[in-house]
């Protein structure tokens, strides 16, 4: 029996603890909070508060201009415009890690050239 | 392969490699394969393995293409561009070529990956379009990059170029550095997007970014940061009707004095951080979002006159609402480059709030409204107030029985 009894205390003991701890750990430590936080606030002023807040006072942007065929039809305007293409392979000096800034700097320097 | 039939030479360190540059005029992905030795159509993919770039004057336009085009991460190939970039219909990867595998980064992701990247004077439509396996740890390399550089105007000998606007609509993005990132771009729409597990952020406007509208996108599975954040002087912008899950930072964190921004109808639940976090950020309105499940509901720190109306704020394992002041000694914040007041003050109204380990915790505020809140069923234990305010909990509790709406003080 004194097994049985050592072995129920120890689980009520667990079970007391992992609450205990779960409480704690959600209260941020609640528990010693009033010793261990800084208090910042000693007296509070209470006021009836009278604005409302009219949920409606928000105008919300309409999304209906951001469209797939609005976007087709800024690139039929782009198509249609004069299109000589120039395409070029160009050196560009690198560094080991393919880092891009000094990259495309460089490129902008050998186009202007 | 090459058109000779031959494997394309890849790389060695001590190359010079070159970029295909498209300078001026509208040109179709299609044209660019017929073009160029350097972006081959393989059996089952197209096979980018240079860098490609788009002048200021030029528009290269990805439409339609029905193999995926992969961006080869072993020969170093990306899309920069001051132009306009069309990807619409289309699927963009990061490969490997030696490994035929996903482009992949190392544990300190610094190791390169392909990325596009957008500099001022330039337009980005993405549109039905699917992008996987891209950015890394560097500068502007993030994943997709919409950027002001003060450098692109002097090279480009252009002065006044305007900020990077984009539209992106309707697309998916995974596995990705950064979802999204912009440096002081203007009007960048992101509608309708999949943000599926991405590493640091999904959508991360940064640094003077303004009129930006982020709506109707799902938001999930960030796996190291936040899901949505605006950060340092974001402003002027709209966050709307997202879906915001899973995520292991915060659903939606406004930080570094981003303000003037609405914040509304979003779903956010289930996040490992906090639903909504204001860090120095004011003059924010939170409208009607929905707040489940997450760690803290809504918290604020030295941020002033924002308002929180509508909606609800449950289930979450912390309190509804954290409330705060902070001199940020702790961080390694630079203080002359983000200035903050340490005051903090919000309006509260017509909040559904039930179930949250407790209505609110504070550790120093100036001014906290509280309207039309159903504070009784806020807190699983009725343990409504938690920090410094719970001192005053009996004559808070007692004030809102007498009056639907009271205004708290610190003196």
């Amino acid at each position: 029996m004194g097994f049985y009894k050592s072995v129920t205390i120890y689980v009520i003991l667990l079970f007391i603890g992992a609450v205990f701890y779960k409480n704690a750990q959600a209260n941020n430590f609640s528990l010693f909070q009033n010793f261990f936080s800084d208090n910042k606030i000693q007296t509070i002023s209470i006021e009836p508060f009278d604005q409302s807040i009219k949920l409606d006072s928000v105008s919300l942007p309409s999304l209906g201009e951001y469209t797939y065929d609005n976007i087709l039809k800024k690139l039929l305007k782009k198509t249609q415009k004069n299109s000589i293409q120039n395409i070029s392979l160009r050196k560009v000096a690198s560094t080991k890690q393919f880092t891009f800034d000094q990259r495309w700097q460089e490129a902008q320097k050998l186009q202007k050239n | 392969m090459t058109r000779d039939g031959k494997r394309p030479k890849s790389y060695k360190k001590t190359d010079i490699p070159k970029t295909i540059h498209i300078e001026k005029g509208v040109i179709y992905f299609q044209d660019l394969v017929q073009s160029s030795d350097n972006i081959m159509e393989e059996n089952d993919y197209y096979a980018v393995r240079r860098p490609i770039s788009i002048g200021i004057d030029a528009s290269l336009i990805i439409k339609n293409i029905e193999k995926p085009i992969y961006l080869m991460q072993d020969e170093g190939a990306f899309i920069a561009y001051t132009g306009q970039l069309f990807i619409l219909n289309s699927t963009i990867l990061g490969w490997n070529e030696k490994i035929q595998k996903p482009a992949t980064l190392n544990e300190d992701y610094k190791n390169f990956r392909p990325f596009i990247t957008a500099w001022n004077g330039s337009q980005t439509f993405f549109a039905n379009s699917h992008f996987k396996h891209l950015g890394y740890n560097a500068p502007k390399s993030y994943g997709t990059t919409l950027s002001t550089q003060p450098f692109i105007e002097e090279m480009l000998n252009e002065d006044n170029l305007k900020a990077p606007e984009g539209q992106i609509l309707n697309s998916s993005f995974e596995d990705f550095y950064f979802g999204f990132y912009s440096h002081e771009a203007d009007n960048v729409v992101i509608i309708g997007n999949d943000y599926r597990d991405n590493i640091i952020y999904a959508i991360d406007p940064h640094d003077w970014s303004k009129n930006l509208i982020i709506a109707q996108n799902r938001v999930s599975g960030t796996k190291i940061k936040h899901g949505i954040i605006l950060s340092r002087h974001v402003t002027d912008s709209y966050v709307l009707n997202n879906i915001v899950t899973h995520n292991v930072g915060s659903g939606i964190m406004l930080d570094r004095q981003s303000g003037n921004n609405v914040i509304a109808h979003n779903q956010i639940e289930f996040n490992q951080g906090d639903g909504i976090t204001l860090y120095e950020s004011s003059d924010n309105f939170l409208l009607s979002n929905v707040i489940k499940n997450n760690r803290v509901g809504v918290r604020i720190r030295n941020s002033q006159n924002n308002i929180i109306a509508g909606g609800e704020v449950s289930l979450n394992s912390h309190q509804a609402f954290m409330i705060y002041k902070d001199d940020l000694k702790n961080t390694n914040r630079d203080f002359k480059k983000d200035i903050f007041i340490e005051q903090v003050s919000v309006k509260i109204s017509d909040i559904v709030t039930e179930s949250n380990l407790s209505l609110m915790k504070t550790n120093g505020f100036d001014e906290i409204a509280l309207s039309n809140i159903n504070w009784r069923k806020s807190s699983l234990k009725k343990d409504y107030f938690q920090g410094d305010i719970r001192q005053f909990e009996k004559q808070i509790t007692k004030a809102l029985e007498e009056n639907n709406s009271i205004q708290l003080k610190s003196n």
